[in-house]
């Protein structure tokens, strides 16, 4: 069944998944440590919107919980799914971009780079030479597109930009940065439990300031990137097909590398690295709906996001009080689907 | 207006020098048909006036634009590829591969409408290819996919069609179906067809006008029987040929002197 | 080939046992302890028995051989700092860690490194006959040091009073400063009962004692905890001791919300926490009863112990202390 013709399923499908989201994360709200019953967490959603308000009868729930739920659960609960949408769009677009399924987010080094800037942060705060709370963010930010700004400038050929010299680039800045990380947490043995933690990723510490410009920021870039959907299918057709189609390649690459790695850039610097969702959630989409960019994009979104709030409820829970940070939640389910996605392509000898 | 104005264009591979001071002028209503043998520029040429290499100003000028200073996407409405050899990474439905043609005419967020549709659909039933529509690309021959890329170029709706080689790898009856499509739908919409072929004798049959090429530049052009000739043969493919008229079309057919002759 | 190989390990396993054994071989001295001194009139002018060579068992279970009276000693913990200058002995002291920093006096001395990594160069360097360490240190320096044959002692508290008025028994036992050892001790034991009666009377307010908190998680003492002991005993309800350990959740938190919060006055830790989401909205915060205290009286489980506790006992009933 060609696109053409599902587009009308395709939209209904996404309004019920953005549906089933929505009620995820309101059912998230009434998880945690403290012990809020689903009917209060209900009811303290129910007060904001002005009009239920008058039908309810006076709110039971104390103050306390209301707190909790707003201030603690629900920021973090949108930036999870924020960092989900991201980092899934971001992979997925990156995928078919490097026409490589192992592709994710971070293939540029951004990871790398954003943890080395977040290393430096956290090391320079804990000697006292940096100061105010948010400086560990900033450098990570820094780190991220330094990383992105070098790998590309080491890659690039004349104007070309060829995917593979990308890969590469980005392979030795990696562990260029990863050895600076090793020695920055040798030689400061009191920040290592804090450079681990920031490398592991988590979403614990979700503040609604942040989220006032990453959420606008995250779904404009997807939206963005959602634009390219025809262009990348055409692109996986082969850059010349595409370039006789009207598709500036070399200016369309930089586009989208440049886009990804903004947001990727952002994502990282407010949540650490979590990892797996940018590779696995695209794939699963694909097994699903299908290789075509136009329905692959809209999707990895939802999931993605699902996938986060998911994620991160496990995290907040299965260990309650102690969290887990997210990336490693994320990572156990992500390790033992990229192994089956191994096999799967061992077998069927390669696949987008 | 002349469709496609090629005014002394030079390029280099290197220090190679693979087109040297090439000029041409096409015309609309024509199929030409680009000779030579390998290393004559041919595929270079085309690489130029697709602008996949960039050719200096001034040098090609395609509908009365100059294409060094065209977008690429403006280049995409008029001129349309079928290149030698697709290959289908993608699991495309026939139909979603066709209406792709319509791109060089969609703004980023817009969609395909009915009109592109209709378009689409006119396009596969004239080149056989409607029924299977939906239908995976990655499913079918390599005639089938042949028709589906040139349904693909119809679509685009343009007013050069270049094709590279597009029948090398097919069967003889594909071979010439492909060739009969492209010269009917050519005539229909009043194209500029520039195919560069292997065959010199199906360039013959089909092609109105012969493009000859020789160490970059053009050697001959004009109608086959002025183009294709025992001594043009030799001086460019230094080939001993017999050239014959075609019993069935009129237009000169070669004959290579190969190894073995009959003892007469 | 193979029974080649197992000759050949056989061998170096032999050769190397052989060194090790060697390593290991202490000189037997007699196992009995030398008798403490007890507290005497000074006019009686008495004989000094020889105290050394001593032998003292440490924290690890180690019997420590002094063969005389260490001179020049090297600390790698601001506890056993503190005590040191609490007891009087800062003359014998020639190194310590970058952390202690207690009195300020200690600050002239060389400085060896941190608690985890002293630099053992510099132990060498500064001729130490006695390296004194508690919490935090590492088994491979601690085996390292003994291989270079520096004598270490390793002196522990273990989270409790009496096992900080051991340490510094110990100290003043091998340092020849029981008198001021034993003075210590009481005076520390006095001023904790005198805390204790004091909060007898009082009201027990509910409690949360901030070790870490943030993004990098919530840390408090839990109900296995020595701190934790010590706010009951201070006279507080301890609002964590529903976990034990260190990890506690912001939410709980909030769900508890404390009557009394008790931050470091180190770091700016009261100046971020009430301004931080989620935290802000605490009854303590609102109610302006986030209480600094100097943690290290607390942490460091050394000679201000007691000092430590009053000011945890000061926290959580403030003016009703007085």
């Amino acid at each position: 069944m060609s696109y053409f013709h599902k587009k009308n399923l395709y939209r209904k499908l996404f309004l019920g998944l953005f549906l089933g989201l929505i009620l995820a994360m309101v059912f998230a709200t009434t998880l945690g440590a403290a012990d809020l019953s689903f009917r209060d967490s209900l009811h303290i959603f129910a007060e904001r919107i002005p009009l239920l308000r008058r039908l309810l009868p006076p709110s039971t729930v104390a103050d306390k919980y209301q707190v909790i739920l707003w201030q603690v659960r629900m920021p973090r609960i949108l930036l999870a799914a924020t960092v989900g949408m991201g980092l899934s769009v971001v992979g997925a677009a990156l995928q078919g971009l490097f026409k490589n399924p192992m592709a994710d987010p971070y293939i540029m080094g951004v990871s790398s780079g954003a943890a080395l800037g977040a290393s430096l942060g956290i090391t320079l705060l804990g000697l006292g030479i940096l100061q105010g709370g948010f400086t560990v963010q900033l450098m990570a930010f820094i780190g991220a597109l330094l990383t992105v700004y070098l790998v590309y400038e080491i890659a690039k050929v004349g104007h070309r930009v060829p995917i593979t010299m990308l890969i590469l680039a980005g392979v030795a800045i990696s562990a260029m940065a990863s050895a600076m990380i090793s020695i920055l947490l040798l030689l400061n043995r009191d920040q290592a439990d804090q450079i681990i933690f920031w490398t592991m990723g988590s979403v614990a510490a979700a503040r609604w300031k942040q989220l006032m410009w990453l959420m606008p920021l995250v779904m404009g870039s997807s939206l963005w990137i959602y634009s390219y959907g025809r262009t990348l299918n055409l692109l996986l057709s082969g850059e010349d097909a595409a370039h006789g189609l009207g598709v500036d390649v070399e200016k369309t690459k930089k586009q989208l590398l440049f886009i990804s790695s903004i947001t990727v850039a952002f994502v990282v610097s407010v949540s650490g690295i979590i990892g797996f969702v940018g590779l696995i959630v695209p794939h699963g989409v694909r097994l699903v709906l299908g290789g075509d960019h136009r329905v692959l994009l809209p999707f990895s979104a939802l999931m993605g996001a699902l996938f986060m709030v998911f994620s991160d409820t496990l995290a907040r829970t299965l260990l309650a009080p102690m969290e887990i940070p997210v990336g490693a939640v994320t990572a156990l389910f992500g390790a033992p689907y990229f192994i089956f996605l191994l096999y799967r392509a061992k077998r069927k000898g390669g696949f987008i | 207006m002349s469709s496609l104005r090629i005014r002394n264009l030079s390029f280099h591979y290197g220090d190679q020098r693979v087109l040297d001071g090439f000029t041409a002028t096409l015309h609309p209503g024509k199929f030409y048909c680009v000779l030579g043998p390998n290393g004559s520029g041919k595929t270079t040429l085309l690489k130029n006036i697709q602008k996949l290499l960039a050719p200096k100003k001034e040098a090609v000028y395609l509908c009365g634009k100059d294409v060094s200073e065209t977008s690429i996407k403006e280049l995409a409405k008029v001129l349309a590829t079928v290149p030698q050899e697709t290959s289908m990474t993608f699991d495309f439905s026939v139909l979603d591969y066709v209406l792709t043609g319509r791109a060089p005419h969609l703004e980023r967020f817009q969609r395909e409408s009915q009109g592109d549709y209709e378009a689409a659909k006119e396009a596969m039933e004239h080149t056989g290819i409607w029924p299977y529509q939906q239908k995976s690309v990655r499913a079918l021959s390599g005639g089938e996919l042949q028709r589906v890329i040139i349904a693909r170029a119809m679509v685009q709706d343009p007013r050069v069609l270049l094709l590279d080689e597009p029948i090398s790898h097919l069967d003889l009856y594909h071979q010439i179906h492909v060739l009969e499509l492209v010269k009917q739908y050519s005539r229909k919409k009043n194209l500029t067809v520039v195919a560069v072929l292997h065959d010199i004798n199906l360039a013959s049959a089909y092609g109105d006008e012969m493009l000859l090429l020789k160490d970059g530049k053009v050697f001959l052009q004009g109608e086959p029987h002025a183009v294709i000739h025992e001594q043009s043969m030799q001086q460019v493919y230094g080939m001993d040929c017999l050239v014959l008229e075609n019993p069935l079309t009129g237009k000169p057919h070669i004959i290579p002197h190969t190894g073995e002759r009959r003892k007469i | 080939m193979f029974k080649k190989f197992g000759i050949f390990t056989l061998t170096l396993v032999m050769i190397m046992s052989l060194f090790v054994g060697c390593a290991k071989e202490a000189p037997e001295e007699s196992l009995i302890e030398t008798p403490v001194v007890e507290k005497e009139d000074n006019a009686e002018a008495p004989e000094t028995p020889k105290r050394y060579p001593m032998v003292i068992e440490d924290t690890l279970g180690e019997e420590i051989v002094l063969e005389e009276k260490p001179q020049r000693v090297v600390s790698v913990a601001p506890s056993i700092t503190e005590s040191f200058f609490a007891l009087g002995l800062e003359a014998f002291l020639v190194g310590r860690t970058d952390y202690c920093d207690y009195p300020e006096k200690a600050q002239e001395v060389t400085s060896v490194g941190t608690l985890r990594e002293p630099n053992l160069e510099k132990i060498i360097e500064l001729e130490a006959d006695l390296v004194i360490a508690s919490t935090h240190f590492e088994e491979d320096v601690h085996e390292k040091l003994q291989e270079l044959g520096i004598t270490v002692m390793v002196l522990n508290p273990n989270d409790s009073f009496e096992g900080v008025y051991e340490v510094l028994k110990k100290i003043g036992m091998a340092m020849e400063a029981e008198d001021a050892a034993e003075e210590l001790v009481l005076s520390m034991k006095n001023h904790v009962q005198e805390v204790k009666e004091k909060v007898q009377h009082l009201e027990t307010p509910s409690v949360y004692y901030v070790v870490g908190f943030g993004e990098y998680g919530d840390f408090t003492a839990g109900g296995d905890t020595f701190i934790h002991e010590m706010i009951e005993e201070a006279g507080g309800f301890n609002v964590a001791q529903d976990v034990e350990g260190w990890s506690y959740s912001l939410e709980k938190l909030i769900e508890k919300d404390p009557e009394v919060l008790i931050v470091s006055k180190y770091y700016d830790t009261k100046a971020q926490i009430i301004e931080a989401q989620g935290y802000k909205d605490l009854s303590a915060v609102k109610n302006q009863r986030v209480i600094e205290i100097d943690n290290n009286l607390i942490d460091r489980q050394g000679p201000r112990l007691a000092e430590g506790f009053e000011a945890l006992a000061r926290a959580i009933h403030q003016e009703a202390f007085e």
